[in-house]
């Protein structure tokens, strides 16, 4: 029997979705029928709408998908411009105020508080300046993403055409428009591993390999990475290597293979890195070459991996922050934005700074971060005096460029904790609190809400993930936590190693590790190095809770909130669901 | 074969420690823990990486726990003939997305607090008439606690 949802997208997927959208838009969010709203929303996603959680539900996040995180010049303000105008709701956000944009570590765009009867104005807004929300969700090709820098930044091989070429092919393209779940793809120019390949579907990373007495440069193929539902996966390597001119018929045929073996029966199940535990690389590359491409596939070429510096332990930043020299001898300025989200007057002035100073392109990395790209180097002084800079540095504090958070209960449905805004006061804490050991200058803590893994908590060296505990008789929001996860020539998820820490006992907890680590530190052994060497006695004796000068306003229960930071926070008082001017349609409470 | 001290950098009485069981350490060497007047030490004794094999992950928590999770936070038990430890635990009542033929219960106690139990979930199958009648006894029994509570209070 099939899935409700795999029933839902045999009747109508894809494309057609769109005028379904805009009729409801036209007759308003009340109009979608009680017992077709769980299809229509699941529907939605492909045009890449969530509706938000419980207690906001007439509202939607809208994400924006920007292959390889690039904004070409006047799509910043374009999107500051629809921020501003659509997406406040009835609520404030005490940190960051009624208007923000988030920027993902998918190099996407997520905006939040949008009513379903303003989609089609927005779309517009969008297409008509080359931006587009479809396929940023649901079970399709989602946002390409790689190193941000592609194009601009030294390369081994140029990625930037292919993921356009993939974009282009693969967006809207009824063969592959209905999968059986989500296909998130990475293609790699860099020799530095900064495309993060190993967590995605399907992977393109750079090689070489002699052909008919030629060195051909290209990518090596690996597929079945993700970090989702307590089964994280690095890809596997599959034995092909591709031209980076046929890496769209690979794709082509990886993506088919996919939707016609894919599990549609379970959805748990349904990622491809399932698919691959059950066939293992030999037989998958086997059923690609006979079944699913009608060329040769070349075996795998040399890689790169031995090279691979970003988010491998190091002390490399490889983030991106900071000015770099760009192979045209212009320069690219990546500024922090702390868990990014930046407010829209803040996107609306980035979009004017990346004018006066660059090209105006904005380019988001796979770390929640903002690049200034194309300027030249008469202008550089200029652009790093203006008082953006000083919210959104070239140079933050490690743990300001270290911290990734994802969306948590302010707007999620599947977070059970707060995590923006708290990781923020984290940030905060433990820099004015805690001193890193000498010479540690990366440090990356990441905070997800749930095991959905959106904060890509498994590749961080602290992995914070929402769970709940009991203190003083209380329930309370706690954490989990892992240790010593990250990429590199030889990946290594977190292990968890921490559970049930109440939140206000983590930054206290993180103070002591770093204690732990100085005082154990072998030489100049990193962080990941140390927790590798640990047994598991250790490991947990490492987490270390207690309470310190830092306080938690959001301790309680928030998503049993109708929005954690409004006034009366309760369920009841609750304004949605609200018609297409923000107003209730229903008493809040009858 | 070299010995060094791990942790806490000074030994106060080193004669009269008792060694606890070796174990092996992530990065592939070998590790005892000795303790002395409550305080434990840690000794790494063998450096060379090249011979161990790698050590199996720290567990992660088998179920999945987000916002749809029936409970997040309960006190859970487990008793064995031998000994009996108690855990937060985490309890999901669910049916399967393939084939939803029958109500799945799911209970994992929190691996970090599990000195004797191996690291699982326990997952129960019923048929609607199962759920329903495990429904109906939580329900009797939950007025029982309901009227009790009331009383006492």
């Amino acid at each position: 029997m099939p899935t409700d949802v795999e029933r839902w997208k045999s009747e109508i997927y894809g494309n057609e979705i769109r005028e379904h959208l805009y009729r409801f838009a036209e007759s308003g969010w009340e109009s979608i029928p009680d017992d077709e709203s769980d299809a229509w929303f699941e529907r939605f996603k492909w045009w890449g709408l969530y509706q938000q959680r419980n207690g906001q539900e007439s509202y939607f996040m809208m994400r924006i998908g920007t292959p390889n995180g690039v904004l070409e010049p006047g799509q910043t303000e374009v999107v500051a411009d629809i921020a501003k105008e659509y997406a406040s709701g009835p609520a404030e956000n005490p940190e960051f105020g009624d208007t923000y944009v988030d920027w993902t570590t998918r190099q996407s765009i997520q905006l939040h508080w949008l009513k379903l009867e303003d989609i089609p104005e927005i779309f517009e807004k969008l297409e008509s300046n080359g931006l587009s929300a479809q396929q940023a969700c649901g079970d399709s090709w989602r946002n390409i993403v790689g190193n941000p820098m592609a194009g601009k930044a030294p390369e081994f091989v140029d990625a930037l055409p292919v993921i356009h070429e993939l974009n282009d092919r693969f967006k809207g393209n009824e063969d592959h428009s209905n999968l059986p779940r989500k296909w998130k793809v990475s293609v790699t120019g860099a020799p530095d591993g900064s495309g993060q390949g190993d967590i995605n579907d399907l992977a393109f990373e750079p090689a070489f390999k002699e052909i008919d007495g030629e060195e051909v440069r290209g990518f090596n193929v690996a597929v079945g990475g993700g970090l989702s539902r307590n089964e994280p996966r690095i890809a596997r390597q599959i034995d092909v290597f591709t031209r980076p001119e046929n890496a769209a018929d690979v794709a082509a045929g990886i993506s088919a293979l996919f939707r016609e073996h894919g599990d549609r029966e379970n959805r748990y199940n349904a990622r491809i890195k399932f698919l691959m535990d059950e066939w293992g690389p030999e037989k998958f590359r086997r059923v690609l070459q006979e079944d699913f491409v009608d060329f040769e596939l070349e075996t795998a070429g040399e890689d790169l991996r031995e090279q691979y510096t970003y988010n491998a332990g190091g002390e490399e930043h490889g983030d991106l922050i900071g000015v770099h020299e760009q192979r045209d001898d212009k320069y690219y300025v990546g500024l922090n934005v702390l868990v990014g989200r930046m407010g829209a007057d803040d996107t609306a002035e980035l979009a004017r700074v990346a004018d006066t100073y660059g090209s105006g392109e904005v380019r988001i990395s796979q770390r929640q971060n903002v690049i200034i790209t194309d300027v030249p180097e008469e202008n550089l002084d200029a652009l790093l005096d203006e008082p953006l800079l000083e919210n959104y540095s070239p140079d933050p504090h490690p743990f300001m460029r270290g911290s990734v958070a994802c969306t948590g209960t302010e707007f999620c449905s599947l977070s059970i904790v707060e995590t923006k805004n708290r990781q923020v006061r984290f940030a905060r804490w433990l820099k004015q609190n805690v001193e890193l050991p000498d010479g540690v200058e990366d440090f990356h803590i990441h905070l997800s809400g749930c095991t959905a893994s959106c904060a890509q908590p498994q590749i961080a060296d602290v992995s914070l993930r929402g769970m709940k505990t009991r203190k003083n008789g209380e329930a309370v929001e706690a954490l989990d936590i892992g240790l010593g996860g990250g990429l590199g020539e030889n990946p290594h998820f977190a292990e968890w190693v921490g559970q049930r820490v109440p939140v206000d006992e983590v930054p206290g907890a993180i103070k002591n590790l770093l204690a732990t680590f100085e005082d154990q530190r072998e030489g100049s052994e990193t962080f990941r190095e140390f927790i590798a060497r640990q047994d598991e006695d250790e490991l947990e004796n490492l987490i270390e809770p207690e309470e310190t000068s830092y306080e938690d306003p959001m301790m309680h229960n928030t998503k049993l909130t109708w929005y954690p930071y409004a006034e009366n926070d309760s369920m009841d008082a609750s304004p949605a669901p609200t018609d297409g001017d923000g107003n209730p349609l229903a008493p809040a409470d009858d | 074969m070299s010995l060094s001290l791990l942790s806490p950098p000074s030994p106060s009485s080193l004669q009269s420690l008792s060694p606890s069981s070796l174990c092996r350490r992530r990065d592939g060497t070998t590790a005892f823990t000795m303790l002395s007047r409550g305080q434990r030490y840690r000794f790494a004794v063998d450096k060379d990486k090249t011979q161990a094999p790698d050590m199996l992950p720290m567990p992660d928590r088998l179920l999945s726990v987000t916002a749809y999770t029936t409970l997040d936070l309960l006190d859970g038990e487990a008793e064995a003939h031998e000994f009996t430890e108690s855990a937060y635990a985490v309890v999901n009542a669910t049916a399967p997305r393939k084939q939803p033929d029958h109500v799945k219960l799911e209970v994992e106690l929190d691996s970090t607090q599990l000195e004797q139990l191996t690291p699982h979930a326990d997952r129960i199958r019923l048929t609607p008439e199962e759920a329903r009648t495990l429904a109906a006894d939580l329900e009797k029994y939950a007025e029982k606690v309901d009227a009790y509570l009331a009383d006492e209070s």
